[in-house]
C-alpha cells in the first residue's frame, strides 16, 4: 500500500462553521470535521477516491478521515482538514515558547485506510420555527455575534418570541440565529463520580466558587464569545483566586499580538478600507468562508466614498491553496507551505529596489515578486489583511513581525495599513479588556498577586502541558474541540467549571456546568470589531426561565468567592 | 419576459442582470442575479443541490488574472428556485429571491434549510 508525505493544513470551512451552530454533536458537524480534501494527483497515488478513507499520521497522533470533493485547489502534497477534534489529534501541541500550538504546516504521512469508525451520533433537538408572516416583528440594525466583522445591519424577524428569519445575514450568521436553540443546556449540572445531577443555579454557583476558592493555581479561559462586561468581571475573579486568565487569542492571533508588541502596527478602521483602499491583500486568509461578508461590506466588493466598485480596487490573495477568495482575485500568489517568511523578506527587498539573487522565492517567481512590490508601492491606499495562515504556520510571530515591517516600509512611499482577521466576534474585545485592566492582552498570571505576562510560560497551552493548574473555569469556548488532543486531555484530570449556552465536548467533561444566555441574542453587551471599534450587541428576546447572562453568573461566582476568601 | 408556459421556469437576460421566473396560478417566483454585485466566488455553484448553476472561472497565468472575472450561469431546466444559492451568497444583493414581488427565500421561510449540499464538505 503506497504512502505519501504531506503537509497538513487545518482551517475553517463553511461546513465546519454551519455544523458548529447545528451543535457540536450534530450529524452535520461530525461529518464535516472528519473529512479531508486533497490534491487529485495525491488521491490517484494513494488509490483513493471520494468517500474512501485515508489514515493520517503525524509525530503527535493519528486519525482516519473521509476523502471528500475538493472545494479548493490544494497543491500536491498538501491535505486540508477543517478545524475540529480530529484535526487537533495531528497538530503540534508544543508552543515553542510562544504560547501557541502549530496548527498549520504540520508534516504528516498518508495512506489509504480500509474504513473509519463512525462517530456516535445523537438526534438533533428539534427546533420549532415558524415561517415569516405579515405580522412578524422586525428588529433592525441587529449585530451579528459570529465573527470579527460584527455586521451591524441585520434585520431579525421574530414570530412570537422565536426567530423566524434574518435578512442581510451571511450563511454562518443565519446558521447561528436559526439554530441557537439546538443542543441548549437548560439547567445547571454538577457531576460527581461520573454521575450528573441537575441542580439549581445557586448550588452550582456555590460549588463552582468552592472549587475556585480552594484552588492553588486555577485557569480561566475562553472569553472571546462573551461581552466586554463579562470579561471585566472575569479579570476581577481571576485576580481574586490568584490564577491565570487567557483567551482564545492563544490559538489564533497570539503571534500577531506578540509581533505588534515588538514592532508596533500601522492600522486603520474598516471604514477607511471601505472608502479609500485601492489595493486589498489577503495573506493566509480565506474571508469568503471564515468572514463571508468581509468583502461585501468592507473590502473588494464594497461601495465606498472614493472607491465605488470592484473595478476601482485590486485584490491580491496570497495563500498556500486556491480558496474561494483566491478565485475572485486579480493576483493569486501561491506560496509554498511554511515559506511565508521568505516571501515577506523578498518583498521587503523588492520594494527597496534590491536585487533578488534567487529565480524564485517560496515557489513564487522573481518577476512576480517584483511586480507585486511595484503594485504595493504605487497604490494610493493599501491594506494587508492577514489570517491564521500566517500566524500559525512555521515562523509564527516572526511572519507577522515581517509583515508589519513590510507595511511600515511601504509607508515611506504610500499609505499602507495592516489588520489581523480576528475570528471570534469578541476576541479583539478580550484583548482590549485585559489590556486596559491588567496591561497585557492575554496569558495574564495573577498568582503573585499582580499581573504577570510571559507567553510560553503563562499561556494556557503551556500551563496545561506542564500540568501546573489544579482547576479551570471555561467560558464560551470548547477547548476539547479546539486544543491539540494531548493538551485538551489534561483538562479532564482537574475540576472543571464550564459556563456555556450549549452542550459541547467540554461541558460533557465538566464537574460544574452553568448554562447561560447567548450574548447578542438573549443578552446584550459590548464587543470589539476586528479593527478595534466597540459595538453594542442587542438583546433580541428573553432567555428561558432560570437562565442568566454571563455577567450575572460571573458576578454571582465572584461574590461567593469573595465571601469564601474572607 | 414574453410568453411562457405556466409553471415552467423562464430565463431572461439584460446587461445588468439575469432573471429566472416561474409563474404559477396564484404565485410568482423570481430569482435575480445582479452581474455588477457578483464577484464570482462560485460558492452558490458548489452549494446548489440541483447542479443548476455553471461556474466559469477566471484564467490565471503565473499568478495574474488574464481573463474576465469569474462568473456564473443558470440552467433553468434544472433550477427549482429553492434559494440555497441566495442563502450562501456572501455578497449583498448579488442574488435576490422574490415570491409575489416580496423578498422570500423558500429554504429559509418554509423551514427547509437544505442540510445536504452537492459538495458536502462545504
Amino acid at each position: 500500500m503506497s504512502k505519501i508525505s504531506a503537509i497538513l493544513i487545518t482551517g475553517r470551512s463553511f461546513g465546519q462553521g454551519i455544523g458548529k451552530e447545528h451543535g457540536r454533536f450534530s450529524e452535520k458537524y461530525l461529518y464535516v470535521v472528519k473529512s479531508c480534501e486533497m490534491n487529485p494527483e495525491d488521491m490517484v497515488t494513494l488509490g483513493v477516491k471520494r468517500g474512501n478513507h485515508v489514515r493520517i499520521r503525524s509525530e503527535f497522533g493519528e486519525t482516519v478521515a473521509r476523502v471528500t470533493d475538493p472545494t479548493q485547489e490544494l497543491p500536491k502534497g498538501a491535505i486540508f482538514i477543517p478545524y475540529g477534534p480530529w484535526a487537533n489529534l495531528l497538530v503540534d501541541p508544543k508552543s515553542q515558547g510562544t504560547g501557541m500550538p502549530l496548527l498549520k504546516g504540520v508534516p504528516v504521512e498518508l495512506e489509504a485506510s480500509a474504513g473509519i469508525e463512525e462517530p456516535v451520533l445523537t438526534t438533533p433537538e428539534k427546533v420549532a420555527r415558524l415561517p415569516r408572516t405579515e405580522g412578524a416583528k422586525v428588529i433592525c440594525n441587529v449585530v451579528c455575534p459570529f465573527c470579527g466583522c460584527l455586521c451591524d445591519d441585520l434585520e431579525v424577524y421574530l414570530q412570537g418570541d422565536k426567530i423566524a428569519t434574518v435578512d442581510n445575514a451571511c450563511i454562518l450568521s443565519l446558521s447561528k440565529f436559526l439554530n441557537y436553540e439546538r443542543e441548549r443546556i437548560h439547567s445547571p449540572v454538577i457531576r460527581k463520580n461520573g454521575q450528573a445531577r441537575q441542580v439549581d443555579l445557586d448550588e452550582a454557583v456555590g460549588h463552582a466558587a468552592q472549587i475556585l476558592a480552594k484552588s492553588r493555581y486555577p485557569i480561566t479561559y475562553g472569553w472571546s464569545t462573551t461581552s466586554n462586561e463579562a470579561i471585566r468581571i472575569g479579570v476581577e475573579l481571576t485576580e481574586a483566586i490568584g490564577g491565570v486568565i487567557d483567551n482564545t487569542t492563544t490559538i489564533c492571533h497570539g503571534p500577531a499580538i506578540l509581533a505588534e508588541e515588538e514592532v508596533g502596527i500601522s492600522t486603520c478602521t474598516l471604514g477607511q478600507v471601505k472608502h479609500r483602499a485601492d489595493l486589498i491583500m489577503y495573506w493566509g486568509s480565506n474571508p469568503l468562508q471564515s468572514h463571508p461578508r468581509h468583502l461585501a461590506r468592507y473590502s473588494a466588493g464594497s461601495k465606498g466614498r472614493f472607491r465605488q466598485s470592484r473595478d476601482d480596487r485590486t485584490l491580491v490573495v496570497i495563500d498556500v491553496r486556491k480558496t474561494y477568495t483566491a478565485r475572485v482575485a486579480d493576483y493569486f500568489i501561491q506560496v509554498e507551505p511554511n515559506k511565508d517568511y521568505e516571501l515577506l523578506k523578498a518583498l521587503r527587498m523588492a520594494i527597496r529596489g534590491e536585487e533578488l539573487e534567487q529565480e524564485a522565492v517560496a515557489g513564487v517567481p522573481k518577476e512576480m515578486i517584483e511586480e507585486l512590490a511595484e503594485l504595493m508601492v504605487n497604490c494610493e491606499f493599501g491594506i494587508l489583511f492577514f489570517g491564521v495562515g500566517l500566524t500559525m504556520s512555521a515562523g509564527k510571530l516572526r511572519n507577522v513581525d515581517e509583515a508589519i515591517s513590510l507595511v511600515a516600509d511601504l509607508n515611506t512611499w504610500t499609505k499602507f495599513t495592516i489588520m489581523p482577521m480576528r475570528g471570534h466576534f469578541n476576541v479583539a474585545g478580550a484583548n482590549m479588556v485585559l489590556s486596559w485592566q491588567t496591561g497585557y492582552p492575554f496569558a495574564v498570571d495573577f498568582s503573585h498577586g499582580y499581573p504577570r505576562y510571559n507567553p510560553g510560560d503563562t499561556s494556557i497551552i503551556d500551563v496545561l502541558s506542564r500540568e501546573d493548574m489544579d482547576a479551570a473555569l471555561i467560558i464560551g469556548s470548547d477547548p476539547f474541540t479546539t486544543f491539540p488532543g494531548p493538551i485538551a486531555a489534561k483538562l479532564s484530570e482537574i475540576p472543571l467549571i464550564v459556563i456555556d449556552p450549549h452542550r459541547t465536548r467540554t461541558t460533557e467533561q465538566a464537574d460544574v456546568v452553568i448554562p447561560s444566555a447567548p450574548v447578542g441574542i438573549e443578552a446584550g453587551g459590548t464587543a470589539y470589531r476586528m479593527d478595534g471599534v466597540p459595538i453594542m450587541l442587542r438583546k433580541l428576546r428573553e432567555p428561558p426561565a432560570g437562565l442568566k447572562s454571563d455577567v450575572e453568573i460571573l458576578q454571582m461566582i465572584l461574590d461567593r468567592v469573595k465571601e469564601l476568601k474572607a | 419576459m414574453g410568453f411562457q408556459r405556466r409553471g415552467r421556469i423562464g430565463k431572461s437576460e439584460t446587461r445588468d442582470q439575469v432573471t429566472l421566473e416561474r409563474r404559477l396560478l396564484f404565485r410568482e417566483y423570481q430569482l435575480v442575479w445582479n452581474r455588477e454585485k457578483c464577484i464570482g466566488c462560485g460558492i452558490c455553484v458548489d452549494m446548489c443541490p440541483k447542479e443548476a448553476m455553471l461556474y466559469i472561472p477566471a484564467q490565471f497565468k503565473a499568478g495574474r488574472r488574464v481573463s474576465d472575472r469569474p462568473r456564473i450561469d443558470f440552467d433553468p431546466d434544472k433550477c427549482v428556485l429553492c434559494g440555497e444559492c441566495v442563502v450562501s451568497c456572501p455578497m449583498d444583493q448579488a442574488l435576490i429571491m422574490k415570491v409575489d414581488g416580496k423578498k422570500f427565500v423558500p429554504v429559509i421561510d418554509v423551514n427547509a434549510f437544505a442540510m445536504v449540499t452537492r459538495k458536502t464538505s462545504l
